[in-house]
């Protein structure tokens, strides 16, 4: 028998009577079969379900990080010792799901979710169990739609106007769906719902029949990819904009010495413009600016930078400019001053989120998603601002290997690179390994002064 | 399988000794015949040669082919802990990823045992013909070693000239210049502190002294060693030992005659 695993599943209604089974599609981008959950009511009740509640889950297998917990301990909800729930060590825990390891090798095994009513019934049950397997399997809802995209893009189908169950009987899997449609008969609903959404139809008698219509799938998935842009995890935005944040030491360089470095006149115009300019906003605008950053040259640069860009300047960009702090040392940690336009932000964020859709989509619907995203929000900007950074870092790890020694290795460490000097003592150490198992004379006689020696091989043949 | 049992530990520990500073790692060939040795120094100028025959165990068996890559460093450390007189084992498998060494000591009842990693040392092995050289001097090894230590504090290379009445060791560098004159003779009390000197043609050659001081390195051996030369071509040191020998080659400097 398969050990128990731990899931997190869909919470049921309050009365908590929900079934759950798991089905068996091709993945649509890898085209492996790959397990979903299909949460539905149980068979004894005819619960009509909004058209909106999701009822397909794919089920995500979170590893264990190395250093975390390599298995679970399960514990009945009062356990005899005060013990923290977060004996699992799992940053977020999740107190149903503990209790409901579930074997998810049975393919269609029902088991009834306890909602948050359980908390009641389990200390009746005071065994412990520990399970072996570390990973945590949560489901999330997806769009029955990903599962259905392939066949209906596919050159058969897409050519003529089909009802939905010629569609899914045409469907590579249509056993699969037609369990489901038995099983949680108010899905049909919702997958009409769903495929109103991307087809065009036509209504034949009382049925109606649909045809993918690309133009509006299209509009569909970029609308997604916008939507996951503007919704990114904060750890992954605070990446991207890491990524892209102009390098600290430039900032700081520019702050003492740099300035004194001979810039391009013009440049100079254009900065004091726009500090006027700023400052006249400033005093425009009311005093509820968060973020009172002092302002420098450094800021003007980047503001400069920006406007080459070709940019739109926009006034409501968060850094404002008070003109009156002189200072010219910055808060090391300050990096907003660093950040990236938010255009530019935008864009790099539409990058990542449309390789979120990749694991949904066919390989070729990928492509054409990306190319018309492409089109809709060009790079240029994004890569103009990569070359103009790349310039810009250049410029900086000169300046401070020239005059930024003692600083270097704070500012670094907050970039997040690879110095040279920690490549350098890497190649040093490796040397010293390798050293370690010579001995002294082959060491020795590695220096001897070999000029005018032919190598051995000029003499003698190797042999076969 | 590969079992080697050797009356004399000190003929391994030396041979080690004199290879360990030229080269790092090699390859130890073992097959019914004996357990050879060839590789090259890093710089790849110079070659050492080794060979024991398998009438210099006993008993001596070895079922296959076995190639024990080993770090010379790391097998030294071991065989340092072996007395001379002992009697040394060599045992492997025959896909082995380590050598045993057992050293047994004759008067003492003491047995010690040691276990090295091994290594896979892709190494390919260099064709040596048989060569008629043109000069072929045998000289105690003691009075080749002495030479070129002396030699060694004056200048980086030596010039080795052989002709009728001798063979002259030559060099000159920034403090001076020196030479070192022997001419052949015969000790008929001694037969190794003869000097003998076989001359076909005169031969001039100019070769590293850092090198030849690490080949005199194995004048333990033996108590004499021969010089091989021929134009064009390395210069052959050979210690020769009762059922083997440690053969350098080292490659001659060209167009650095100041």
């Amino acid at each position: 028998m398969a050990s128990p695993r731990v899931f997190v599943l869909p919470a049921g209604d309050n009365d908590g009577d929900v079934a759950h089974t798991l089905l068996t599609f091709r993945h649509p981008n890898t085209a492996a079969p790959t397990r979903y959950l299909l949460h539905h009511p149980p068979a004894t009740k005819d619960v009509d379900v909004d058209v909106d509640t999701p009822f397909l889950y794919e089920i995500l297998k979170i590893a264990n990080p190395v250093h975390g917990a390599r298995s679970w301990l399960i514990t009945p909800d009062i356990p005899p010792l005060d013990i923290p729930t977060d004996v699992v060590r799992d940053d977020d825990p999740i107190p149903e799901a503990d209790e409901d390891a579930e074997n998810p090798d049975a393919d269609t095994e029902e088991s009834k979710d306890d909602n948050d009513n359980d908390k009641e019934d389990a200390p009746n049950d005071k065994t412990s169990l520990v399970i072996k397997d570390a990973h945590l399997f949560i489901t999330t809802p997806v769009d029955p739609l990903y599962l259905l995209l392939a066949h209906l893009s596919a050159d058969k189908t897409s050519r003529n106007f089909l009802s939905l169950d010629d569609l899914l009987d045409g469907h590579p899997a249509s056993a699969t769906w037609s369990q489901i449609l038995t099983r949680h008969p108010s899905s049909q609903k919702a997958l009409a719902a769903r495929l109103l959404l991307i087809c065009d139809t036509v209504s034949a008698g009382d049925e109606t029949m649909y045809r993918v219509n690309h133009d509006k799938l299209t509009n569909l998935l970029i609308s997604r990819v916008e939507a996951v842009a503007k919704a990114l995890p904060t750890s992954l935005t605070n990446h991207i904009n890491r990524k892209l944040s102009k390098p600290l030491s430039a900032q700081a360089a520019v702050g003492t010495w740099k300035r004194q470095a001979p810039t391009n006149p013009t440049d100079g115009i254009i900065n004091d413009k726009e500090l006027e300019e700023e400052v006249l906003q400033e005093t425009g605008e009311s005093a509820d600016t968060a973020t009172g950053d002092t302002q420098d040259a450094a800021d003007a640069q980047l503001r400069r930078e920006a406007s080459r860009l070709n940019l739109n300047e926009d006034e409501s960009t968060s850094t404002p400019q008070p003109a009156d702090d002189a200072s010219v040392t910055q808060p090391p940690d300050a990096p907003e001053d660093l950040l990236p336009p938010p255009e530019i932000q935008y864009l790099a964020s539409l990058t990542h989120a449309v390789q979120f859709m990749q694991s949904y989509l066919s390989p070729a619907l990928y492509t054409a998603l990306e190319k018309e995203l492409h089109t809709r929000h060009p790079l240029d900007p994004l890569e103009r601002y990569q070359e103009e950074l790349k310039e810009l870092r250049a410029a900086a790890t000169a300046a401070m290997d020239m005059s930024m020694a003692h600083t270097k290795r704070t500012i670094e460490d907050l970039e997040g690179g690879v110095t040279k000097e920690e490549a350098e003592r890497e190649k040093k150490r490796k040397k010293k390994e390798d050293d370690a198992k010579k001995s002294v004379g082959v060491r020795k006689l590695e220096k001897v002064n070999t000029r005018g020696m032919a190598k051995m091989t000029s003499f003698f043949k190797k042999k076969e | 399988m590969l079992e080697a049992r050797l009356e004399q530990a000190q003929i391994l520990k030396k041979v080690v000794e004199a290879i360990k500073d030229l080269v790092q790692d090699c390859n130890f060939d073992c097959n019914d015949g004996g357990i050879q040795l060839q590789a090259m120094d890093n710089s790849h100028v110079a070659l050492v040669s080794m060979s024991l025959r398998s009438d210099g165990f006993s008993p001596f068996r070895c079922d296959r082919n076995i190639a024990l890559g080993i770090n010379l460093n790391s097998l030294m450390k071991v065989l340092r802990a072996a007395a001379n007189e002992d009697i040394l084992t060599l045992k492997a498998e025959d896909q082995p990823d380590s050598l045993n060494l057992t050293f047994e000591s004759s008067q003492a009842d003491r047995m010690s045992e040691y276990d090295i990693k091994l290594m896979d040392i892709d190494q390919e092995h260099l064709g040596i013909p048989e060569t008629d050289y043109a000069a072929n001097i045998t000289l105690p090894s003691a009075e080749f070693q002495r030479i070129c230590r002396d030699l060694s504090a004056l200048s980086e290379s030596v010039s080795i000239e052989a002709t009728k009445e001798g063979v002259k060791f030559a060099c000159s560098g920034d403090i001076g210049n020196g030479s070192v004159t022997l001419r052949p003779h015969t000790n008929v009390e001694d037969e190794s502190k003869s000097t003998k000197i076989d001359l076909t043609e005169p031969v001039n050659l100019t070769f590293s002294l850092k090198y030849l001081v690490n080949f005199c390195k194995a004048s333990s051996l033996s108590p004499t060693v021969s010089l091989c030369l021929s134009n064009e071509v390395p210069l052959l040191v050979e210690y020769k030992m009762e059922a083997g020998y440690l053969r350098f080659y080292l490659a001659p400097k060209i167009g650095e005659d100041e």
